[in-house]
C-alpha cells in the first residue's frame, strides 16, 4: 500500500476512535464535579491510565528523544530522574490532601489560607502557565501531524480542534476514558520503535559502541558539536554540567511535584489508597517506557549521526520513524507520538478553563452562575485558551525539553511550599503563603532574565550555569517560613 | 580504571550515576508509600 494512503488510514483510524472515546464522556457529564474531577470516581485503572497519559506528553516522546539523540545519557539526568522523585512527593501530598473536598487545587489554598484571593492568584498562575505549556504539546502534535500528512506545520497545527478541543469539552470524563486509548497506543508505539531501532542497529552493547565514536554535530544548526564517548557519559563530557543538571530538579521535580495537572489526578480519583497507589503504578509503567525512549534516542543517533534536513531536536523521532526505518508499522508510531501530546494538552486545557472560570471568575466575580451556564463558560475558555495556544505555537520554542522546564518550575516557586507547608505545618499563614508565591515567581523571572542575558550574551563559562528555579525555590523557602512565624506569632499575641 | 569497565557497551560510571539514580527514582515513591504507612502504623501504637 502507498505511504500516504497507509498514513491517512491510521489518521482516520485514530480521528474516529477518539471522537468515539471522547463523546462517551459527554453522556456523564451533568455538572461541574463531574466536569473537573469526575465525581471523584476513578478507580485504579482509570487513574493510572490518565496520570500516565498525561505525564507522557510531547516533552518526553519527542523532547527527551531529541535530547538524548543530542546530548545522550546526561538528558535522563535533567529529566525523568527528577520527575520520578517528584512522584515521591505527590504520595506525601495525596496523603493529607484526599482530607479536603475540592475541585481545583486553588480551591485548597482559599481553604488552607482563608483568603478567596489566594485561590485567584493560583488561578491566575494555571491560566498563564498552562497556556505556554500547551504550546509545547501543540509543537509536538503539529510536527508529526506534519509527517503523517505531508502537510506545512503552520497547517498541521490547526487539527488540534480537532482532537484537543474536542476531547476536553466533555470534562474530566471525557479526558480519562481517551487518556486510557492514547496510554495504549503510546505504550504500543515506543516498544514497536524500540524493537524496529534494536534490529537496524544490531542490539544494545553494539548500539553503545557505536554510540561511543560519534563525533558529529546532530543536525548541522545545532550549536554543539557531540565529543566523543559523550552520548554515553552521565555529563556529555561537559555539554552538560553537573550544576544545571542538579538544580533543574528544582524546576523538573519539584514542578512536577506541585503541578496541578497531577493534583487533580488525585483529587479525582475515589480514595487515598487509589491515589498514592495510582502513583507508584504509574511511576513503575512510566519507567518501562522511557527506557524504551532511551533506546530509541540513542539508536536513532547512531542510525543517523547526523540528520541534515531538521532544525531542532523535537522532530529528531518523527523523522526517523518516517525516513530512517521507514515500516508499515510508521503509521501506527506516529499516531503514538501524537497520543502523548493530545493526552497532555486535554488534562492542561481542562485545568486551565477552572483556572479562569473557577478559581478566578466563580471566585470572585459570579458565585451564584448556573451550572449549565458555567459548564458552556468552560468550554468556551476551552475554545479561547486552545487557540491562543495554537497561534503562539506558529513561532515555537527551539526545544520542547528545556522550554517545560521553566514552565513547571514557575509551579515549583509558587504552588509547591504553600501547598505543602499548609498540608504540614499548623503555624503556616496566608500572609507567609503569599509572600512565598510571589517572593519566588520574582525571583525566579529574575535569575531566568540573568541566565538569558548575562551568562549567554557574555559567553560566561555553561558550568556556572543554574536552573532559575533553584534561586526561586529557596526564596519561596525562606519568605514562607519567616513570614509565617512572625504573623503567626503576632496572630498569637492578639489572641 | 573505571571507566574502561563496560556493560553492554556502556560504561560502569554510567550504570552507576544514570541507572542507579534511575531504579532508585523509579522506586521512590513506593518507598515514601510504605515509610507513610510504617510511620502511622507506629503512631496509632
Amino acid at each position: 500500500m502507498n505511504k500516504s494512503i497507509m498514513y491517512l488510514v491510521y489518521f482516520t483510524l485514530y480521528t474516529l476512535m477518539l471522537l468515539w472515546f471522547g463523546k462517551s464522556g459527554f453522556k456523564k457529564t451533568n455538572n461541574i464535579r463531574d466536569f473537573f474531577v469526575a465525581e471523584n470516581s476513578l478507580g485504579l485503572a482509570a487513574s493510572v491510565f490518565t496520570f500516565t497519559a498525561t505525564w507522557f506528553s510531547s516533552a518526553s516522546m519527542q523532547g527527551l528523544t531529541g535530547t538524548l539523540f543530542a546530548y545522550g545519557y546526561s538528558a535522563v539526568l535533567y529529566s525523568v530522574i527528577g520527575w520520578f522523585f517528584g512522584a515521591a512527593l505527590l504520595v506525601v501530598m495525596a496523603d493529607k490532601l484526599k482530607y479536603y473536598d475540592i475541585l481545583t487545587v486553588p480551591e485548597y489554598f482559599k481553604y488552607r489560607y482563608d483568603s478567596k484571593y489566594m485561590q485567584a492568584l493560583g488561578g491566575l498562575v494555571i491560566v498563564l502557565s498552562y497556556i505556554f505549556y500547551i504550546i509545547i504539546q501543540i509543537r509536538g502534535f503539529g510536527i508529526v501531524m506534519s509527517e503523517l500528512l505531508d502537510i506545512h506545520y503552520s497547517i498541521s497545527i490547526f487539527l488540534v480542534y480537532l482532537f484537543i478541543v474536542y476531547t476536553t469539552f466533555g470534562g474530566l470524563y471525557s479526558v480519562a476514558k481517551t487518556d486510557g486509548l492514547n496510554f495504549v497506543l503510546i505504550l504500543i508505539g515506543t516498544v514497536f520503535a524500540t524493537f524496529m531501532i534494536l534490529k537496524d542497529v544490531g542490539g544494545i552493547t553494539l548500539m553503545h559502541k557505536k554510540a561511543a565514536i560519534i563525533a558529529t554535530k546532530p543536525f548541522p544548526n545545532f550549536p554543539y558539536k557531540t565529543i566523543e564517548g559523550g552520548l554515553l557519559d552521565p555529563f556529555a563530557n561537559g555539554l552538560q554540567p553537573p550544576m544545571i543538571m542538579i538544580t533543574a530538579f528544582f524546576g523538573w521535580g519539584l514542578g512536577l511535584a506541585s503541578n496541578p495537572q497531577y493534583a487533580l489526578r488525585i483529587i479525582s480519583a475515589k480514595n487515598k489508597k487509589v491515589s498514592i497507589k495510582m502513583i507508584c503504578l504509574s511511576v513503575f509503567i512510566l519507567s518501562i517506557i522511557y527506557v524504551n525512549i532511551f533506546i530509541i534516542g540513542i539508536g536513532s543517533r547512531v542510525l543517523a549521526p547526523t540528520v541534515e534536513n531538521i532544525s531542532s531536536v523535537d522532530e529528531i523521532f518523527p523523522y526517523i520513524i518516517n525516513n530512517v526505518i521507514y515500516s508499515k508499522l510508521s503509521g501506527l508510531i506516529l499516531i503514538s507520538i501524537a497520543a502523548a501530546a493530545i493526552s497532555t494538552a486535554n488534562s492542561q486545557l481542562l485545568i486551565l478553563a477552572s483556572g479562569f472560570s473557577y478559581d478566578i471568575y466563580k471566585n470572585l466575580i459570579n458565585p451564584e452562575i448556573d451550572e449549565e451556564k458555567f459548564l458552556n463558560l468552560n468550554r468556551l475558555l476551552i475554545f479561547i485558551a486552545g487557540t491562543i495556544s495554537l497561534i503562539m505555537s506558529i513561532k515555537p520554542p527551539s526545544s520542547l525539553l528545556v522550554f517545560g522546564a521553566y514552565i513547571w518550575g514557575i509551579f515549583s516557586v509558587t504552588f509547591l511550599i504553600p501547598l505543602y507547608g499548609g498540608l504540614y505545618w499548623k503555624k503556616a499563614t496566608k500572609e507567609g503563603a503569599i509572600y512565598s508565591f510571589v517572593g519566588g515567581a520574582l525571583t525566579m523571572i529574575l535569575f531566568y532574565l540573568i541566565n538569558k542575558y548575562k551568562y549567554l550574551s557574555l559567553d560566561i563559562s555553561i558550568n556556572r550555569m543554574i536552573h532559575p528555579a533553584f534561586p526561586g525555590f529557596l526564596a519561596s523557602l525562606i519568605l514562607f517560613y519567616v513570614i509565617s512565624k512572625i504573623t503567626y506569632k503576632k496572630e498569637s499575641d492578639l489572641k | 580504571m573505571e571507566d574502561k569497565m563496560y556493560f553492554l557497551g556502556l560504561p560502569f560510571k554510567t550504570w552507576l550515576i544514570v541507572g542507579g539514580l534511575f531504579v532508585l527514582s523509579v522506586l521512590s515513591p513506593a518507598i515514601t508509600a510504605i515509610i507513610l504507612s510504617l510511620r502511622k502504623d507506629s503512631k496509632n501504637e
